[in-house]
């Protein structure tokens, strides 16, 4: 029997990588939670995305409230082949990034809701938003893949995904 | 109501076979609520005051919910909050707030059946520190959005602070629908973090 | 089973104190997480936070910042040049406020033990029966390699935490 909050499995680049993939995740908890510091990608000022269970249709939409450390502002992206987590120029070349983003029951069986925190603060450029994202499907979602919008995640990228049971 | 004895008997029963099941640590389950269909309300009831901090995690469908998405939290029963927010529709971002709410509202994560695709679900994080406190007024500190792949998707910060609780231990905590009732695909987690 | 989310310590204040340290962090965890109820003797409905790693003053702690005031949704930023803490803007309840009022903030800080620069997030509502009460989200960092061994909370005003406020500093493994 699953713990309440566990972590399921961590990844640590060894080596830049297009992709961060977690798999055969087990239905058994109740919540995902996924803590994501990127090192510093290839490209700079990159999207983070993620799909579930390989799907890279027209599935996915977001809406984010967001600060560039300027203007406040709201955004959506509708019918894409991703969850954009963040907002645009959020990764750096240089400065490390963090995301955090819950997944909510996961393994049930109405579309899967995902609310999204990024902290790209690049000492004077960055940005702070929340993202609440939709994958419309009504499997469990068994996969995910987490992905820069173009470039690597360098070296030292490191990505945990927990499980939340609840009662 | 939701009784939360034979909850508390799993959580002891697994610290004692030591396994972990219903530990993690510091954070615990203590009651899971779903949506009947014909209730607007859900309730965790009798409360344990053995933790330090509050948290519900949940997704949410509700009747007919004017933009921002709202629902709605009470503490023991008790009427009036005083409740500000921070959301983003998507086009444009707003801060509001109402000193003189009965409940606490909350933003974005009531999503409404009467225009949203079926299986569309609010997702809401809740926090409440030290909600067993007898000298302090409780605070509630929310995150929730839902997203409809168009237009009316909100996300939303919320915060409300129970004004008419004063300085009583919570032992009950309400989600409400804001109109209609919680479906069925509704269901709210309550967790407590412990303090020492 | 090793415990996921783990109480490492906490300090309630039974009288008001300068600051609140949280010092000889043990190296077992991934992540910091910490949850504070906090109200201050400030003569002002909020008051304002600093943040140190460490005990380090140097000037290396930036933020960009999402606030809503009640009325106004606006973002800032500092540059790294600008304190030698991290700022917290008006993120504590101040001593003019409603009486037995807190604020509730929540810091994450993961991978607080890499040899890397420290990004870390801020969620802070600052509730006080004010239809201007601020609310916040932050993306801080401390550009540093240091693993963080050490943090102290203080008031940016230089007055005291009030009686009451309490601090919860947990740790959460990655495996």
């Amino acid at each position: 029997m699953p713990a309440t909050y566990e972590p399921i499995a961590t990844t640590t680049l060894g080596s830049a990588a297009a992709n961060i993939q977690f798999s055969t995740i087990p239905g058994t908890y109740t919540d995902l939670v996924i803590t994501l510091v990127v090192n510093t990608t290839s490209v700079d000022a990159r999207i983070v995305r993620c799909t579930f269970n390989g799907d890279t249709g027209a599935n996915y939409s977001a809406t984010r409230l967001q600060g560039d450390g300027a203007v406040a502002a709201s955004s959506r992206s509708t019918g894409q082949a991703n969850i954009p987590l963040t907002l645009n120029a959020s990764t750096s070349t240089t400065i490390p990034t963090f995301y955090q983003f819950n997944v909510f029951s996961y393994a049930g069986s109405t579309f899967k809701t995902v609310l999204a925190m990024g902290n790209a603060d690049k000492n004077g450029s960055g940005v702070v938003d929340r993202t609440v994202g939709l994958w419309q499907s009504t499997s469990a979602i068994t996969t995910i893949n987490i992905t820069p919008s173009s470039g690597n995640f360098n070296t030292g990228t490191i990505a945990t995904l927990y499980g939340i049971k609840a009662a | 109501m939701l009784g939360l004895w034979w909850a508390r008997l799993l959580n002891f029963l697994a610290a004692v076979s030591g396994n972990g099941a219903g530990g993690g640590g510091s954070f615990e389950s203590i009651a899971t609520a779903t949506g009947t269909g014909s209730s607007g309300t859900i309730t965790f009831t009798s409360i344990p005051s053995t933790y330090k901090h509050l948290q519900v995690r949940g997704i949410a469908r509700g009747g007919a919910s004017l933009a921002p998405l709202y629902f709605y939290l009470q503490l023991n029963s008790v009427s009036g909050y005083a409740c500000h927010h921070l959301r983003g529709n998507g086009a444009s971002v707003d801060a509001t707030a109402d000193t003189a709410r009965t409940y606490a509202e909350l933003a974005g994560g009531g999503a409404d059946s009467t225009f949203m695709a079926a299986n569309i679900m609010g997702g809401i994080i809740i926090d409440i520190h030290d909600y067993a406190s007898t000298t302090k007024n409780k605070t509630i500190r929310c995150l929730a959005g839902t997203d409809r792949n168009g237009s009316d998707g909100i996300i939303a910060l919320s915060s409300a602070l129970a004004t008419g609780l004063g300085t009583t231990a919570v032992n009950e905590l309400k989600l409400i629908a804001a109109s209609g009732n919680w479906t069925t695909s509704t269901t709210f987690a309550l967790y407590g973090i412990k303090g020492a | 089973m090793a415990n996921t989310y783990e109480l490492i310590a906490s300090n309630t204040l039974g009288s008001a104190a300068a600051s609140v340290t949280f010092s000889a962090i043990p190296n077992t965890f991934g992540d910091l997480l910490l949850k504070a109820s906090v109200r201050s003797t400030y003569s002002s409905t909020e008051d304002s936070a600093k943040l140190t790693f460490n005990g380090s003053t140097v000037k290396n702690y930036p933020t960009t910042i999402l606030t809503g005031t009640g009325s106004t949704a606006q973002s800032s930023a500092w540059t790294s040049s600008t304190f030698s803490y991290s700022y917290i803007e008006n993120c504590f309840t101040g001593n003019t406020a409603t009486a037995n009022t807190f604020a509730s903030i929540e810091i994450y800080i993961p991978k607080y033990l890499a040899s890397a620069n420290k990004p870390f997030s801020i969620f802070d509502t600052c509730e006080n029966n004010n239809a201007a009460a601020r609310m916040q989200i932050q993306a801080s960092q401390w550009t540093s390699t240091a693993a963080i061994t050490s943090i102290e909370i203080a008031s940016a005003n230089v007055v005291n935490l009030a009686a009451g406020s309490s601090f919860f500093l947990y740790g959460i493994k990655n495996s």
